[in-house]
């Protein structure tokens, strides 16, 4: 057999029905960007919340009138526990006064809330801490006199892994229905190039072909137009992210504590490559089906 | 004296109602000529498209190359087509592949070398006098061009059966004497060859045996003259 001459044939092809392919390429290319842009929320969230809480912090409510004796005693000994890093104590007024600085000065009138905040210990964990060590340690504060209640934004944590989780969940759900989505319009394009082939099949057929010979060039159809629709997706990606989240970044970043937005990781480019080769590999293999019921 | 290539046992083959051939017999020896002759309507291509396997008989039996063609299954035509050639009346040409790769085709089909289909392929051009147009596609050529082509394309993998239908019918004289005696080269090399036509003045021409039909059953066969 000469060198990829099935490959040739579907070079033919391409010149024949530049549309038809052209369709099928932006089909892919569309429901590709669709998942990219998914790709690329979902990465700098995930970036975005280890910015923003690179170590997680706990706090504990003190009992009203409590010394500073007692406030410093019982810092020392959170202070000696296990993965503690720093200890801050907060009155309530200082911590009324962050709430005020946050909200506006107007909305808050320190004077009249006062009463329901007491004051606290702000304790700052190493980045060791696992969910495990987190929890003996809050029983262990919590068992103080001295402490009314404590709170290590576990709540906060467990609702950032439910949304994640939720999120995974989401692509899953968008890459398998653009997958079935664009494999049926692609096979649809597939059927109708085979259609218009549908003579010259018959006279390879004629010619002592067998069905893999015939079958071939669909093949590598499928595998170029799912490339090409993987090389455009990535490229209207590259040029979203720098005409919008470069200049974002650039504005807004400095909020989050972030200069840059990141962009496609390397093994989520492989994903959407794969995606787009399974997409035309699964419109070209109706067209052996279609074959076969001849 | 040698194998029999194709052996038709009592074929009729029917268009819904109608008989296009009745109760035909005859067998065809290695290395035999043969014409298959008689007016339009008669039966000739139907015939032929029985030896090729792209009808099935309605009763009878059809065997070429030890094939059954009743029982040929989808698996096993393939290898079937690519040990008879076919010259078909319409060509058949694939209009977007060169000349060279229309000839080349059967020898693809079959996965030959690339320095094999080259060697063969420019061989049988030159042979049917196309040998400069191998890079030209089958629309810039004239209808006997076209037909000459085919011709190159039937006998390029050498088959052991080859089928024409009418291959002279879009031929001056000259370029069908020269096709004939290609079929007589080929034919002495062991190819068994039948031609349908009604070309009285090549058969007269080129003697050999003549298997006349008429209403799809055979009216002469004049295969004793040729043993
Ligand atoms: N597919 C078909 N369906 C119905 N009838 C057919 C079909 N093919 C051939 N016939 C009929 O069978 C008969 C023989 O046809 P065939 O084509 O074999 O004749 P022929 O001898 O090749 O004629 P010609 O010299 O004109 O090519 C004709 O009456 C034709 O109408
Ligand atoms: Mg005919």
């Amino acid at each position: 057999m000469r060198p990829l001459h099935s490959l040739r044939r579907s070079f033919q092809d391409f010149r024949r029905h530049p549309w038809l392919h052209g369709l099928s390429i932006v089909t892919i290319a569309i429901s590709l960007l669709i998942l990219g842009v998914f790709l690329v929320v979902y990465r700098n969230f995930v970036h975005l919340a280890d910015h923003a809480s690179p170590t997680p912090i706990g706090t504990a409510y003190l009992q009203e009138g409590l010394n500073e004796l007692e406030v410093n005693n019982l810092s020392d000994r959170i202070l000696g526990m296990e993965g503690v890093r720093d200890v801050e104590f907060k009155t309530r007024k200082s911590v009324l006064e962050e709430l005020a600085n946050f909200y506006g000065d107007s909305t808050v009138d320190p004077s009249g809330v006062e009463g329901f905040f007491p004051n606290l210990l702000e304790i700052h964990l190493r980045e060791t801490v696992n969910e495990h060590s987190l929890k003996r340690l809050a029983d262990q504060i919590s068992s103080f006199p001295e402490v009314t209640q404590v709170d290590f934004a576990r709540g906060w944590q467990a609702q950032f892994k439910r949304l994640k989780n939720v999120m995974s969940w989401i692509g899953l759900a968008l890459m398998a229905g653009l997958l079935l989505g664009c494999s049926f319009i692609i096979a649809n394009f597939m059927g109708m190039r085979h259609q218009s082939r549908r003579r010259d099949i018959e006279i390879i057929h004629l010619m002592g072909a067998s069905r893999r010979y015939i079958l071939m060039p669909f093949l590598w159809e499928g595998m170029l137009e799912g490339l090409m629709g993987v090389g455009v997706a990535v490229l209207a990606l590259i040029v979203l992210n720098s005409v919008f989240l470069v200049p974002l970044a650039k504005q807004w970043g400095g909020m989050a504590g972030i200069d840059q937005f990141a962009f496609l990781s390397p093994s989520q480019i492989a994903y959407m490559v794969g995606t787009g080769l399974v997409m035309a590999l699964i419109g070209s293999v109706t067209v052996f089906i279609r074959i076969r019921e001849n | 004296m040698s194998a029999s290539v194709v052996r038709l046992f009592q074929v009729g083959k029917r268009y819904s109602e109608r008989y296009a051939l009745k109760n035909v017999s005859f067998s065809l020896r290695e290395g035999e000529f043969v014409y298959i002759t008689g007016v339009s309507g008669a039966g000739k291509s139907t015939l032929l498209k029985l030896l090729f396997a792209m009808e099935r008989p309605s009763e009878g039996q059809v065997v070429v190359n030890s094939s059954d063609i009743s029982r040929l299954g989808k698996r096993a035509l393939p290898g079937f087509r690519q040990r008879v050639g076919f010259v078909f009346q319409d060509f058949k040409l694939l209009p977007d592949l060169t000349v060279f790769d229309n000839v080349a085709l059967p020898l693809d089909v079959r996965k030959t070398s690339a320095a094999d289909v080259e060697y063969r392929v420019n061989g049988v051009l030159s042979l049917v006098g196309l040998g400069d147009r191998g890079n030209d596609y089958p629309t810039s050529l004239s209808g006997g061009e076209q037909q000459r082509v085919a011709i190159a394309r039937s006998v390029v993998s050498r088959p052991s059966l080859l089928l024409a239908d009418e291959p002279t019918g879009n031929l001056d004289s000259r370029n069908a004497r020269e096709i004939m005696s290609l079929f007589r080269e080929i034919c002495s090399m062991g190819t068994t060859v039948c031609i349908a036509t009604h070309d009285e003045f090549l058969m007269n021409e080129y003697p050999a045996r003549k298997i006349e039909l008429e209403q799809g059953t055979i009216l002469s066969d004049n295969r004793a003259e040729f043993l």
